[in-house]
């Protein structure tokens, strides 16, 4: 079983790179960084492709090991900074809007979606985009099905506005 | 119009709401225009969501994550720090480029495989992806023209034109190494089509349909360039990739 997770993890990594790439993108709103979330996360998927349980879905492993990551980046910045608080708010990501210039209204609601909150784009990010019902969203981001659905109609009252 | 409601809303769009819930949100909306109205806003909400993941998602630097990618060397103990990892991917790129030098060499059909990504991609796409992107004729002869230049090939949208499709966006991916561009149009129905260039030094290939997963696929190429069409609608496949191959 070992040997079939670390050849399921070898076989399937890189069709998920676009999709984790992503996430870290929704994570971090920064290209760089999201680029380095993603790199990290397949090193470490790698080097645990022993536990990876073949039969399982390989996205949604790399996605909870990508998440643990940031988690654990967040957590550092908080002990380096020593204010209790990591101010990612204040971070536009302006790489995916730029990238997509061409495109005036996708520039708007990247613009829209950088200004929510961390979770909010998050919750979105797996329930929109990655297909999670509300009760996997839930368990992957261990908060109940009702703040899922809090975060979800939020994040779609703030894309009605002006856009 | 209260944030509980907004949540029900959404639940009740995302088919989630359960009964009695949903029965009574249902009732509530035939009877409020005003709680209709909220609703189709929030509908609204979610094509432009999939329009912007859709995005990013093209956005991703898919060639220089995957060059990056270590090759498996077996379960590690410690902590692996950038240094050594650096180290590592300077002879993981060098090993890979090697190895895939060799398969270029002896597979003359690898290069295929970017038909299997663009299939790939097309099935992330709805029709609610696209759906809240509405070009006017001079933003479409403005990105069609951006995109066409980046590729270095000389299009304008009345090359790309047919009829029953309409042009949504274009954009430009990397597919190992290779400026990848995606045309896309969708039809009356928001079914997504894409028209895609990879540049790239080929031989001339005649025009070829196929079936690819659920979606027609048409592809031909020249010196310089490949190109495929895909859609779910075979004739219009057909019908489009001869005006392409004939005016791009």
């Amino acid at each position: 079983m070992t040997s079939d997770g670390r050849t399921s993890v070898r076989n399937g990594l890189e069709a998920c790179l676009p999709r984790l790439w992503r996430y870290a993108l929704v994570l971090t709103r920064n290209a760089p960084d999201a680029e380095d979330l993603a790199q990290a996360t397949c090193l470490r998927a790698i080097e645990r492709a022993h536990q990876f349980i073949p039969g399982t879905r390989l996205d949604r492993w790399l996605f909870a090991i990508l998440r643990s990551i940031w988690l654990n980046q967040v957590r550092s910045e908080r002990v380096r900074e020593g204010a209790g608080r990591v101010d990612a708010e204040a971070t536009l990501w302006i790489d995916g809007a730029q990238a997509i210039e061409t495109n005036i209204l996708a520039a708007q609601v990247f613009k829209k979606l950088s200004a929510l909150p961390t979770a909010q784009r998050e919750t979105a990010l797996l329930v929109y985009a990655e297909g999670y019902s509300y009760a996997e969203a839930a368990a992957m981001l261990g908060i109940p099905i009702g703040t899922v659905m809090s975060r979800l109609s939020s994040v779609r009252a703030a894309l009605t506005k002006d856009v | 119009m209260n944030e509980t409601a907004d949540e029900d809303l959404t639940a009740l769009l995302d088919g989630r709401l359960a009964d009695p819930q949903r029965t009574e949100a249902i009732r509530r909306l035939a009877a409020d225009p005003s709680l209709q109205h909220r609703f189709d806003a929030l509908a609204q909400a979610r094509g432009l969501l999939d329009a912007a993941f859709a995005g990013m998602l093209a956005d991703a630097p898919v060639a220089r994550l995957s060059a990056a990618l270590p090759t498996y060397s077996g379960p590690r103990v410690s902590t692996v720090t950038r240094a050594r990892l650096a180290a590592s991917f300077v002879i993981a790129t060098v090993l890979s480029a090697a190895l895939a030098a060799w398969i270029t060499f002896n597979l003359g059909n690898a290069r295929e495989d970017w038909v299997t990504a663009v299939v790939e991609y097309m099935q992330l796409y709805t029709p609610e992806t696209f759906a809240g992107l509405t070009p006017d004729a001079t933003q479409e002869a403005a990105i069609v023209g951006k995109i066409g230049a980046r590729l270095g090939v000389g299009v304008t949208p009345q090359d790309l034109a047919t009829p029953g499709l309409a042009f949504k966006t274009a954009f430009v991916l990397s597919y190992d190494g290779a400026a990848l561009g995606e045309f896309v149009f969708t039809d009356a129905a928001g079914a997504p089509y894409l028209f895609c260039i990879l540049t790239e030094a080929a031989a001339p290939a005649a025009l070829r349909r196929d079936r690819r997963q659920s979606f027609a696929v048409a592809t031909w190429g020249r010196r310089g360039e490949r190109f495929l069409v895909i859609g779910p609608s075979a004739e219009i496949i057909r019908d489009w990739s001869r005006t392409l191959a004939s005016r791009v």
